[in-house]
């Protein structure tokens, strides 16, 4: 009875494994499946709210295959790095390093930008707004030499290959060959699963809910930050750190440096050719900026500290300066205050969530 | 009684957008034309330094203004709708050429006929200005998070952003930041109207040229003007500042283009 039981599940396996449809010859991949489900994205309330992205509509299949490949280092030349390797998680998917490290360890130009709520970034990505959209900003690392280092047509020819990827590509995208999948293709995907990277559940957005209370120091820094005190300085921040994603989405040039002269890195001029662009930088996301640390675009800064230092300073002066860089004149108990309300601003739910974490890790 | 029925009759037909005889059910386009100014130079953000009063000099780099409830009127009193809302913003206005270009805002489907004058609202209007930026999507001029102040649940109706040079040395160090938007008990809101003859042809696009003089709104006199060796700086907390800033604006800047 025992052997009779065995030969019918080894055939049940058998004919289990018949059933499952293959890859067919010269790359078919029609005997899969294609029915796209919508990914349902619960947008926070006093968000302003996403566009539609017609051409790039959110799927299930889609935002998991964008979720494979920003941790995959397939990626990359040397399959050592992934955008997992500067975009991590638990520090609000920045890094720690002062500027990025690609393959062999190369040191990148600048600090890695921390991604939130980048469905609501409209336009301008990249710390010099050198691309419009999240898919066009997804091609550029590969071939970054001092990124993944890569070239698409490498990728390309290796995710063809691939076991599993075909398949994923067929389920998010709907593809008969495995020859559609294209460097184009992977950045749709990964801008899917980047724009469910949403994070609204701190302790600030709580208090706006009413769901929790500011401490009288966290108030006292929120009263700074906002300028909305009479009697207390004001910290100025809100002029480009504001509304629930505490970024204008602008650029500016903070007076880190004289700007008028010559500049190792001169920002969103180098995009725009427009001399008045010179050291302007677009303004970070302040969620979750407790984390991010070094801070800056060239990471000089390692400590909110430093940063609220140099602020309180009033930056330096050159022709294009914001001039709502002043100096603010902020006591010591106004900087620990002022700390101690950005703090607030950290989404811990953000750094767990389960559908952003690494899929390869069990 | 007739007589009151007759007017009211004359409201209904108005608020409702009737036809009178001066339009008809032919439609056109209305372009706004914007131009800014400082005095008689054209209006240049960054690139141009411009005399101011007291031996100081002033260099810009914003500025803005809402402008709300854009209507034309027909010979007839009529109100047409142009626009609810529209940012009028020079920021990248950088070189003579941007400025004599001008900003444009271009309405369609107004109806074709004679018009007499142009009326709209300086600031975001009341009703407006009880919304916030999560009530529009991206791209509308509400929308701007930068423009909104969440802690007063108003719109910044108006900024001025640029540097001064306080004694004729060349230097522009003193940073000039001027932010006006409505707190309670300070309504900033007030309607204007400008009397141009204006035709709105089908099919065709007409040009309303306007003019905005930031020299009016800050200096309108040499007795009366913004003094940036006493301030640089209000975000609608010194009456006079900002009461200087909204009355001229409102009242003497913005004019018929000629």
């Amino acid at each position: 009875m025992r052997i009779l039981t065995a030969i019918l599940g080894a055939l049940f396996i058998l004919q289990s494994c018949q059933d499952q449809p293959r890859i067919g010859p010269d790359g078919d991949l029609s005997a899969f499946s294609y029915y796209p489900i919508a990914y349902e994205l619960e947008e926070p309330s006093r968000f302003v709210k996403m566009q539609a992205f017609e051409d790039n509509p959110l799927t299930k299949a889609g935002v998991a295959l964008g979720r494979q490949l920003f941790y995959d280092p397939i990626l990359s030349r040397d399959s050592t790095r992934s955008c997992s390797s500067c975009h991590l998680q638990a520090f609000g998917f920045s890094d720690t390093m002062q500027v990025s490290l690609g393959i062999e360890n190369r040191k990148g130009k600048r600090n890695a930008i921390a991604l939130t709520n980048l469905g609501y970034h409209y336009t301008q990505f990249f710390w010099d707004g050198r691309v419009a959209s999240l898919e066009e900003q997804a091609l550029i690392p590969v071939e970054d030499s001092l990124e993944l280092g890569n070239s698409w047509e490498e990728v390309e020819e290796i995710l063809r290959k691939h076991p599993t990827y075909p398949v994923d590509f067929r389920a998010a995208f709907g593809i008969e060959n495995i020859a559609e999948i294209d460097r184009h293709l992977v950045a749709r995907a990964l801008a899917q699963f980047e724009r469910t990277f949403v994070s609204a559940d701190s302790k600030f957005d709580q208090v706006l809910k009413g769901e929790a209370t500011l401490t009288p120091a966290e108030e006292r820094g929120r009263l700074i930050f906002f300028d909305e005190s009479e009697v207390l300085p004001s910290g100025e921040c809100a002029h480009c750190h504001v509304g629930p994603l505490l970024t204008t989405l602008t650029f500016f040039n903070n007076g880190l440096d004289n700007t008028d002269g010559a500049l190792v890195d001169v920002g969103q001029e180098s995009v725009t050719g427009n001399v008045f662009d010179r050291g302007k930088f677009k303004t970070p996301s302040l969620r979750n900026i407790a984390l991010t640390a070094p801070y800056m675009h060239d990471g000089r800064f390692t400590s909110l500290e430093e940063v609220i230092e140099q602020y309180n300073k009033g930056g330096h002066y050159s022709k294009n300066e914001s001039p709502n860089i002043r100096p603010l004149g902020l006591q010591d108990q106004d900087k620990a205050d002022l700390i101690a309300f950005l703090h607030t601003l950290t989404d811990t739910s953000y750094l767990e969530r389960a559908e952003l974490s690494n899929p390869f890790v069990h | 009684m007739l007589a009151l029925l007759g007017l009211s009759l004359t409201f209904f037909s108005a608020d409702c957008g009737g036809r009178e005889d001066d339009l008809v059910d032919e439609f056109g386009e209305v372009e706004l034309n914007f131009q800014g100014f400082f005095g008689a130079e054209p209006l240049v953000m960054l690139a141009k330094e411009y005399d101011y009063e007291a031996g100081m000099d002033v260099r810009f780099q914003l500025f803005q203004f809402y402008v709300s409830e854009i209507n034309l009127i027909s010979k007839s009193g009529e109100k047409v709708r142009l626009g609810e809302i529209e940012l009028i913003n020079f920021e990248n206005v950088q070189s003579d050429e941007a400025a004599s270009k001008g900003l444009s805002f271009a309405f369609g489907n107004i109806p074709a006929g004679e018009y007499r004058a142009i009326e709209m609202g300086i600031g975001v209007s009341g009703d407006l200005n009880e919304k916030a930026p999560s009530d529009y999507a991206v791209g509308h001029p509400l929308a701007f998070q930068g423009n909104y102040w969440s802690g007063l649940s108003s719109y910044i109706f108006t900024k001025i952003e640029g540097n001064a040079d306080l004694n004729g040395d060349g230097e522009f160090t003193e940073k000039l930041t001027f932010h006006i938007g409505e707190k309670e008990d300070v309504p900033l809101y007030q309607t204007i109207s400008l009397d141009y003859d204006l035709t709105v042809s089908k099919d065709q696009s007409t040009v309303l040229p306007l003019s905005v003089d930031l020299k009016q709104v800050i200096s309108p006199n040499s007795s009366n003007f913004l003094d940036f060796r006493e301030v640089s700086q209000d975000h609608t907390n010194q009456a006079a500042v900002y009461t200087l800033i909204v009355d001229n604006l409102q009242k003497n800047a913005i004019r018929i283009r000629q």
